[in-house]
Formats: C-alpha cells, sequence, structure tokens
C-alpha cells in the first residue's frame, strides 16, 4: 500500500468528522469571548493578573486545570483576552498548554496507557507541555517582543459596561460571539480540509520503519502529530497503538500535536503575525522534539 | 462521523449559532445606539460574505459526495498494530535491554471476556494474556469484512472501527478469520462470525485466528464504532 494516496469520499468524510467534532467547541470558545468582552473590564483584568511577567507565565500555564479549553475552542478566547490587557506572552502560554494541561486530557491520557505506564505518559506529557509552553511564552516575551505578534493592536479601553445592560448585554454577548465565530470558524473550515486531505490519505503502515532510530522516530511521530490534527482527548488513544514506537517517541506525538497542527496554524493566523506564527511553532517543534530525543536516555520505552 | 457522547453537541451547537443569527439580526451594533469601537476588529461586508462562503463549502462538498463511511482501502490506511507484535521478539529486546520492569512473558491462565466480545475486546485479551488464556475458546465476534483474497477466499480480516472522538481519529483494528469454502462475502459487509480462537497463524505468533464455523450476514448495527 502506498504511504499516501488520496480519495475523494474519504476525505470528505473526514472533513466532515473534523467539522462535526471541532464546530460546537468554537461555538463554546466563540460564546465565552462575548462574555470576556461584554462581562469582564481590563481594570479587572489588570486587577487579578500579577504583575511579575515571569509569574503570570507560569500560572498561565497552568490556568487549563481550572477553565480548560480544547485547542480549537480557546482561540477565540485568547482573541479576547488578549484584548482586555491580558500580556501576549501570558496568553500563549494559556494558549499552548490548557489543551494539554486539563482534568479532561489527563484522565483521557491516564486510560490511554493504562497498562503501558499510565503514570509515565501522564506526568511526562503534562511535564513535557508545561515546559515548552512557558520556554516559548518567555521567547516571545524577552526575544520576539509582545507588540510585534499580534495580528492587529488591541482596542484601548473599551468596555461594555457604559451602554450595555440585562438584555442588551446578552444581544451584545451573541453579536461578538458571532463575529468572533465567522472568522475562526472560516479558518477551522479550510485548516480542517487542508488536515483531512493527509488524515484520510495518509497511511497508519508507513509508520513502522520510522521506529529504527531515535531521531526517526521523534521526527516521524511529530510529523504524524502535525498532519492527522487530532484532538487532544483522542490522540492518546491513537499514539498508545503505536506499540512499535517508544514512549519518547509517543510523547512527541502527545505534546506537539495539541500546539502545533494544519487546523491550528489556520486558526492562530486570526489572532498573531505570520511571522509570530512561525517561529512560535518553529520554537514549540524544536523543544519538544529536543526534549524527547534526550528523553531516550532516560524514559523507559516501553514502561508497564 | 463523531463517537456517541458527542452527538448531541451539534444540535445544541446550532440552536447556539441561531441564536447568534437572531441576535445579529435584531441588534447588528449589539444593542448600543452609540459608536462601539469594538466592533472595529470585525470583519468587512466583503470579509463577513467570504467567510460565510468558506463556511458553505463542506456542506456543498457533503451534498455532492455524500459520504457514508470510509472506502476499504481508507479502512486498510487506518490499520493499527494494537497487540499484533511478536511477543517472543518483544521478550527477547526487552532481555538485551534489561528491562526488567516489561513483563517478558504475557503469562498464562485463563482470561474472562465480556458476554458480547468485540474485536477489540479479544486482541487486548490476547495481549494480556497471551496463547494459553485464549487458546480454544469459543466467541461470536461482529464486525466487517475484508476480503483482500477474493469474496469466496477461505480466509478474511474481520474488522471494527475503534473511534474516540471523531472518524479522523479512527483506528482499524481486526482478526483473521479462516472458513470452509462458502458462499461469497462482499468486503465491508457485516457479519456475525462464530467459531474456535486457535493460535496456528504463519507470521504472527501473538494474536489468534478465528476459525469460524457459522458466519451470517447482518445489517449494519445502529453503532458500528467501537
Amino acid at each position: 500500500m502506498p504511504a499516501f494516496s488520496f480519495n475523494l469520499s474519504d476525505f470528505v468524510f473526514v472533513w466532515w468528522g473534523l467539522l462535526f467534532e471541532a464546530l460546537p467547541f468554537v461555538v463554546v470558545g466563540a460564546v465565552l469571548s462575548g462574555v470576556l468582552e461584554c462581562c469582564v473590564s481590563s481594570e479587572m483584568v489588570a486587577r487579578l493578573f500579577p504583575k511579575n511577567r515571569i509569574v503570570g507565565i507560569l500560572i498561565s500555564a497552568c490556568v487549563g486545570l481550572i477553565f480548560p479549553m480544547c485547542e480549537c475552542g480557546i482561540v477565540p478566547v485568547v482573541r479576547r483576552l488578549v484584548r482586555k490587557g491580558v500580556p501576549v506572552s501570558c496568553a500563549v502560554a494559556y494558549l499552548l498548554a490548557s489543551p494539554v494541561i486539563n482534568p479532561l486530557v489527563i484522565l483521557s491520557t491516564w486510560v490511554a496507557f493504562a497498562g503501558k505506564g499510565a503514570l509515565w505518559a501522564t506526568s511526562l506529557r503534562v511535564g513535557f507541555a508545561y515546559i515548552v509552553a512557558v520556554a516559548v511564552s518567555l521567547a516571545v516575551w524577552r526575544f520576539l517582543g509582545e507588540k510585534n505578534v499580534l495580528l492587529a493592536r488591541p482596542a484601548a479601553n473599551h468596555d461594555h459596561h457604559d451602554h450595555a445592560s440585562g438584555g442588551n448585554r446578552a444581544i451584545s454577548v451573541f453579536v461578538h460571539a458571532a463575529q468572533d465565530f465567522l472568522v475562526i470558524g472560516a479558518t477551522l473550515v479550510v485548516g480542517a480540509g487542508l488536515a483531512a486531505v493527509i488524515n484520510s490519505g495518509f497511511s497508519r503502515a508507513a509508520m513502522e520503519p520510522f521506529a529504527a532510530s531515535p531521531v526517526m522516530a521523534v521526527a516521524g511521530m511529530s510529523l504524524m502529530a502535525i498532519a492527522l490534527n487530532l484532538c487532544s482527548e483522542a490522540d492518546a488513544f491513537v499514539a498508545a497503538s503505536f506499540v512499535a514506537f517508544p514512549l519518547s517517541a509517543k510523547l512527541a506525538f502527545l505534546v506537539l500535536g495539541p500546539m502545533v497542527d494544519l487546523k491550528l496554524m489556520a486558526m492562530y493566523a486570526t489572532v498573531f503575525r505570520v511571522k509570530a506564527i512561525v517561529v512560535i511553532m518553529g520554537l514549540v517543534t524544536i523543544l519538544v522534539f529536543a526534549l524527547c530525543v534526550t528523553g531516550y536516555l532516560w524514559i523507559p520505552a516501553f514502561p508497564t | 462521523m463523531v463517537a456517541p457522547y458527542y452527538v448531541w453537541m451539534t444540535p445544541a451547537a446550532a440552536a447556539v449559532l441561531l441564536a447568534m443569527a437572531a441576535a445579529c439580526l435584531g441588534n447588528p451594533r449589539g444593542g448600543s445606539a452609540e459608536a462601539c469601537h469594538c466592533h472595529d476588529s470585525a470583519p468587512s461586508k466583503v470579509g463577513q460574505v467570504l467567510c460565510a462562503v468558506i463556511l458553505l463549502v463542506p456542506i456543498g462538498f457533503g451534498l455532492v459526495v455524500n459520504p457514508r463511511a470510509f472506502t476499504m482501502d481508507g479502512i486498510r490506511k487506518r490499520e493499527v498494530t494494537t497487540g499484533s507484535k511478536n511477543s517472543q521478539l518483544s521478550a527477547a529486546m526487552a532481555w538485551v535491554l534489561g528491562e526488567t520492569s516489561r513483563k517478558s512473558d504475557p503469562g498464562g491462565g485463563d482470561i474472562e471476556l465480556p458476554p458480547n466480545p468485540t474485536v477489540l475486546d479479544v486482541i487486548e485479551a490476547a495481549d494480556a494474556a497471551g496463547p494459553a488464556g485464549l487458546k480454544g475458546r469459543f466467541v461470536t465476534l461482529v464486525g466487517q469484512c475484508d476480503l483482500l483474497a477474493g469474496p469466496q477466499s477461505e480466509r478474511f480480516d474481520l474488522f471494527r472501527l475503534v473511534v474516540t472522538c471523531c472518524v479522523a481519529d479512527a483506528s482499524s483494528v481486526s482478526l483473521e478469520v479462516r472458513r470452509p469454502p462458502s458462499k461469497q462475502l462482499a468486503s465491508g459487509s457485516w457479519v456475525r462470525v462464530e467459531g474456535v480462537l486457535k493460535y496456528d497463524g504463519e507470521f504472527n505468533s501473538s494474536l489468534p485466528i478465528l476459525h469460524a464455523t457459522k458466519i451470517l450476514p447482518i445489517p449494519q448495527p445502529s453503532d458500528p464504532y467501537l
């Protein structure tokens, strides 16, 4: 069987599956972003947020434990958080970490790896994701420059408290949600389409030769994570099924997938400049690769 | 296209989208007579039309192509090797690498299968218990046929698709079935197979082969995914 072959029916089947699964979460994210816009003031954000940027980044990477969001629904939320004055680096930390460091994904990872080193897989997935999210956020803050990252400058000090209340506020929430959904939904359709081309055409058996060496295994699993575009609740079960690959290589799939894939690249374009997307995703990929290849030295290959 | 526990989410999301549309039609400026600068980040009219057209494209594809399931080639691409590793080779590798935490011998003894086991249950049981646990067991399995060797072949794969969230993460798990020459089966058709599990495969020592005593074509189950 060839490694890749395109079939229109399979492509549309996977495309619809991705959209059916992701659109409800994008709708939830859009509504939450509308609530943020209409009910949360910039002053409230400034009061709640730590003044120390490093502390802010370290905390933001853990916020997914309290406010879990999947990688599709989080994009409209992060758009609004940034407009409300949340520092961009902290928003990036939340964006990258929340799809992995949340109770649902931790539980699904544990279940997927039950009997195959669940404690190792779950703790390392969370740990690596935290390290990568914090490191990339620090790089955005220190080297990239927070002003150079965003697509559009956030409007200054605009709150809806002044002119919307009660029923009007509810309508405002839905109007803002609709605006966000229109843009992000369209980018999701494009990203999911690209993802469906690869997901439906790629043969899983083509991965077997990649298990031969650490570098090839990690690289192969990383490419598969970017290409398959699975949601973070499901990817642990797919990763666990690749029995020929040691845990270190599977961690590349588990950590990189929720942070970098074709669908997300399209959706990030509604928040960040292209150059920033390239740098952020490039840094994530390099860090995950380095952590997982060096992991061959100390992580058990097939723990039980 | 999605796991059963996701099915309710689509109509719920559709209801919320209708509420958004109603809010936009009723009050396009968010209920305020004042100029609202937060709407400056909203797309232009042209942008809104373009986004709406993009959202309609997959609907158009779906109406034209109308896929109901994966093609057989699509399913074969998603086949995974869960449980289909060589247990003797794995034990040897573990000895060479000095891995004491990994079970070198999957062990023996009976393993309990659920009352109506699936293909996945049998594969997982084989992985856990090894040949001694399943050899000689009589089971009834439901699945789809993959007749690579032809519709009257004595061998075919009985497979099921395992879906966690949606068909994008679907993986195909299968067991080999051997049968006496009988009527034709079609690839992709659903069957109920009754038979005995034996470990007499040439290539793979860790997965049993189902020697069928009875094969009955059945309609597609209401929930085709595991």
